[in-house]
């Protein structure tokens, strides 16, 4: 007899049939098909009850929302620019709302009510500096924001995490690096980031952790390590080269770009090292960094170096030294020019124009023959289009 | 006793049974797979400040290549929506396809180009390019226009890339809107790879059908008026959302679609840019791509961001629709017979073992196995062979499953995105929903199959006549 029951046998005698359908078949296996059925049914309708259902909710989610914001907009533009005939009746009991107008306790005391405030707290710190801003954070710290912050650290959701860091971060709670310092091992990576993004801006020592970074840095991580470094004032920026002893090659690469992006002075033998380092990355983050830098004195290595480079950085060579190089270094590009490489003869093109400071005539003067007329024009030509 | 007819019987019945067994649950594994994908994307979505990456200099250089053939009414409009996306290290790269109209003479006169000599090594071969452009003026710095003779879509994405000096191009339909922040977060996954290289990044594509549209962005999202653009509008939610976010999950994902899709320039130079000789170019670079960094042992992703990044016009009509699903049949046929030896072969690891057999078995072969399944039962009844009790419940849980899925699928991108704000919306398209199976799905397997008659009995090729309304059709506010 079929397994599956679809196929009836009439051969089969009936009380043979009706054993088996006791004993195991048919009444076991329409009852399978009949719950599977029911669950996905149940489910299909819960998804379509929770989807309507959702909507209203969060509709009047919104209403309520709406209602919060007006009222603790209220409240907090009124600790920006206070007038005392619109200031709020203290309905707390708590001692320590004295300097601020007051909300009322009620307000606060469930979750949605202080995130809600939380929000439009750190929407108006982002848009106000000077005494504004230290009017907010005293408000941020008054209304208990900083226990809730700092218990968010504490939470198994990595977006509790990242978005209570990134609360403390706005706000310059700097005590807190301590409890961040833990978060720069996290196992999700974006706490990590977001860690080591919180932690540059509330630290002395900003970039102390980047001597103990096992992973590589992804760009992802430099950008924010980047945009946290810009958020300090200079004189707080720290001196990047003493970061340059760490033994995380992407760490490395990263501090010569910074010293380049910050113009940072850096000894010149330190440089010239990183251009025989044995990684891509340095090697490249050096060449540039000469170049931002200014040093045309690292310009004779840098051509002796360009024999032995990989193509990527031969280009990137070729850019540096255009903006190092004076009249005196034309041969160097000319020659270049003139190879069959035409990735490497553009870049060549470019950088003798920059430091001849000549016309595009000149150029085609120079370096166009009768053997290679067509070519080379067309590469003089495409450069003088695009520059 | 039985014979051996009912052996027969028997091992179709084991077959369609479990095969059929095999792809629900896999839809199921994959939707829940994906739906959980979606949800830690958003979360991390909304923790994260895109507009710090206007002035990173991390950020990868992309050039946006987009084929335009006969779009004179839209040219100057779509130009101008794409150079307006916000992104540093942009290239728009807009290539006429030979087109018969006055596409080209309208985007002179509209951006003030003017032809340069431009240089660029052809190192993918194409049809001759006639002319290279810039504008004088220095607002559109960003933008080159690429006059050349006609060669099909694929070959005019070559001529991008070949031209291209970025990392990375996005592939993109000239009549596609993409959001003003799309390739902030297309280059997220990018930057945040610690220790693979990142060589293509698919995003979501949702569809516009009677949506407001004003100078070129979405300013209102409503379902379609025409039940067959609403089907579809589940179709994608499925697929994009519950869908490719799992297989890209496992580093599987087979497609990128060729409306949006962002990939790495030298890599997709390595294997020798989009294959003219299929209709489903997109999936064959993508499966191209797979093969060549497997074999030659480089650690890669194929990522994807789960977000509508980008809205296209789908067909409203089945006339247009049977044409293009017949195209996509095809295009998947001829992706699967090119690329046969990833079939259950461990040296492609995943994708062999799992990306693979899938599309052959759960895409291709499912209109035959549904089709056949029904003769089979349909014989049966004739011999008075079928337990109707089982047969009816049979059918019933196969229907509820659709249901579940599909009203999942409109769950998930409630939670996620909520871009239907209308009650209304959400109620045709559960409604849709219902009624896919009786009304739509038969077509979709019709399709199918007639794809494969076209392909393998009548030998068919190329695109043919796909045409659209536009976006500024009249649309409800």
């Amino acid at each position: 007899m079929s397994l599956l029951l679809l196929i009836e046998h009439n051969d089969i005698p009936i009380q043979d049939k009706m054993n088996l359908s006791k004993m195991y078949g048919e009444n076991f296996v329409i009852h399978t098909i009949e719950a599977v059925i029911l669950f996905f049914i149940i489910g299909a309708i819960s998804f379509a009850i929770y989807t309507l259902i959702r909507r209203t909710i969060l509709n009047k989610r919104l209403t309520y929302i709406e209602e919060r914001k007006i009222l603790f907009d209220k409240y907090l533009l009124s600790l920006v620019a206070p007038e005392e005939d619109e200031a709020l009746n203290i309905t707390s009991s708590s001692s320590e709302i004295v300097d601020t107008p007051a909300l009322d306790i009620s307000d606060i005391a469930d979750p949605l009510g202080r995130e809600i405030l939380l929000k439009q707290l750190l929407s108006i710190h982002k848009q106000v500096q000077g005494e504004e801003a230290k009017k907010i954070k005293q408000a941020y710290l008054t209304l208990g924001f900083k226990k809730f912050a700092l218990e968010k650290l504490r939470s198994n959701q990595w977006d509790v995490i990242v978005s209570g860091l990134q609360e403390l971060m706005q706000i310059r709670i700097r005590d807190a690096y301590k409890d961040i310092f833990k978060l720069l091992n996290h196992k999700e990576e974006a706490v990590r980031t977001i860690a080591m993004k919180a932690y540059i801006q509330l630290n002395i020592d900003p970039l102390d952790f980047l001597l103990d970074v096992k992973e590589e840095l992804s760009e992802w991580q430099k950008k924010e390590i980047l945009y946290s470094l810009e958020q300090l004032p200079l004189e707080n920026l720290p001196e990047f080269k003493k970061y340059l002893s760490a033994k995380n090659n992407s760490v490395i690469d990263f501090i010569i770009y910074l010293i380049g992006h910050f113009n940072q002075e850096i000894e010149e033998p330190i440089l010239e090292k990183y251009l025989f380092d044995t990684n891509v990355l340095v090697r490249l983050s050096a060449i540039k960094t000469i170049g931002i830098l200014g040093y045309s004195n690292l310009k004779q290595i840098l051509k002796e170096r360009y024999t032995n480079e990989i193509h990527g950085l031969k280009i990137e060579i070729i850019q540096t030294l255009g903006l190092i190089c004076d009249e005196n270094d034309s041969l160097f590009f000319e020659e270049i020019a003139l190879s069959d490489t035409p990735s490497l003869s553009i870049p060549a093109i470019v950088s003798l124009k920059k430091t001849q400071n000549k016309s595009i005539e000149y150029l085609i003067q120079t370096l166009v023959n009768d053997e290679n007329k067509e070519n080379i024009s067309k590469l003089v030509a495409h450069v003088n289009a695009l520059n | 006793m039985w014979d051996w007819k009912d052996y027969l019987v028997l091992f179709f019945e084991f077959f369609i049974f479990f095969y059929c067994m095999g792809i629900l649950s896999s839809y199921f594994i994959i939707g829940l797979v994906s739906a959980l994908e979606v949800i830690k994307y958003k979360k991390d979505r909304d923790l994260t400040d895109y507009t710090e990456l206007l002035k990173c200099p991390f950020v990868p250089s992309i050039s946006i290549i987009a084929p335009a053939y006969n779009e004179s009414v839209t040219i100057v409009d779509n130009i101008k929506s794409l150079v307006s996306l916000h992104y540093t290290k942009l290239t728009v790269i807009v290539v006429n396809d030979g087109s018969k109209d006055d596409t080209l003479q309208k985007a002179i006169d509209a951006y003030h180009l003017k032809k340069i000599d431009y240089y660029y090594d052809e190192r993918i071969k194409t049809k001759e390019v006639r002319g290279i452009y810039k504008s004088e003026n220095p607002a559109y710095k960003a933008l080159i226009f690429v006059d050349k003779a006609n060669g099909g879509k694929a070959d005019a994405i070559n001529v991008g890339v070949n031209i291209s000096s970025s990392q990375y191009f996005a592939c993109i339909d000239v009549d596609c809107i993409i959001e003003a922040d799309a390739f902030l977060k297309m280059v997220k996954p990018i930057m945040r790879e610690q220790k693979r290289k990142v060589v293509a990044v698919g995003g979501i594509v949702w569809l516009t059908n009677d949506s407001v549209v004003q100078d070129g962005k979405l300013i209102q999202v409503n379902t379609p008026n025409s039940f067959v653009a609403r089907m579809q509008v589940i179709e994608y939610f499925r697929a994009f959302l519950l869908g490719r976010t799992a297989w890209s999950k496992i580093n599987g994902l087979l497609l990128i679609s060729g409306a949006f899709g962002l990939f790495e320039r030298e890599t997709v130079l390595e294997v020798g840019g989009y294959n003219h000789n299929t209709v489903g170019e997109d999936m064959e670079l993508v499966m191209r791509m797979h093969v060549y960094l497997r074999e030659k042992k480089i650690k890669y992703k194929v990522g994807y961001v789960p977000e509508p990044l980008c809205w296209t016009e789908a067909p409203s009509g089945y006339d247009i629709l049977s044409k293009q699903r017949n195209r996509w049949t095809r295009g998947t046929i001829e992706c699967l017979m090119i690329h046969k030896k990833m079939f259950f072969n461990p040296k492609y690891g995943v994708l062999g073992l799992v990306s693979y057999p899938y599309w052959l078995f759960a895409e291709w072969l499912a209109p035959f196995a549904e089709v056949g399944g029904t003769i089979f039962v349909i014989v049966l009844a004739i011999l008075g062979m079928v337990n109707w009790k089982i047969f009816f419940l049979m059918l019933a849980l196969v229907y509820v499953f659709a249901m579940f899925i599909s009203f999942f699928s409109i769950l998930v991108q409630e939670i996620s995105y909520y871009k239907y704000e209308k009650n209304n919306d959400i109620f045709k398209l559960l409604f849709t929903a219902m009624i896919e199976p009786f009304r739509y799905h038969p077509r979709t397997v019709y399709w199918a199959i007639k794809g494969n008659y076209d392909k393998f009995i009548k030998n068919s090729s190329g695109w043919g006549e796909m045409t659209r309304a536009g976006f500024n059709t009249p649309a409800k506010k």
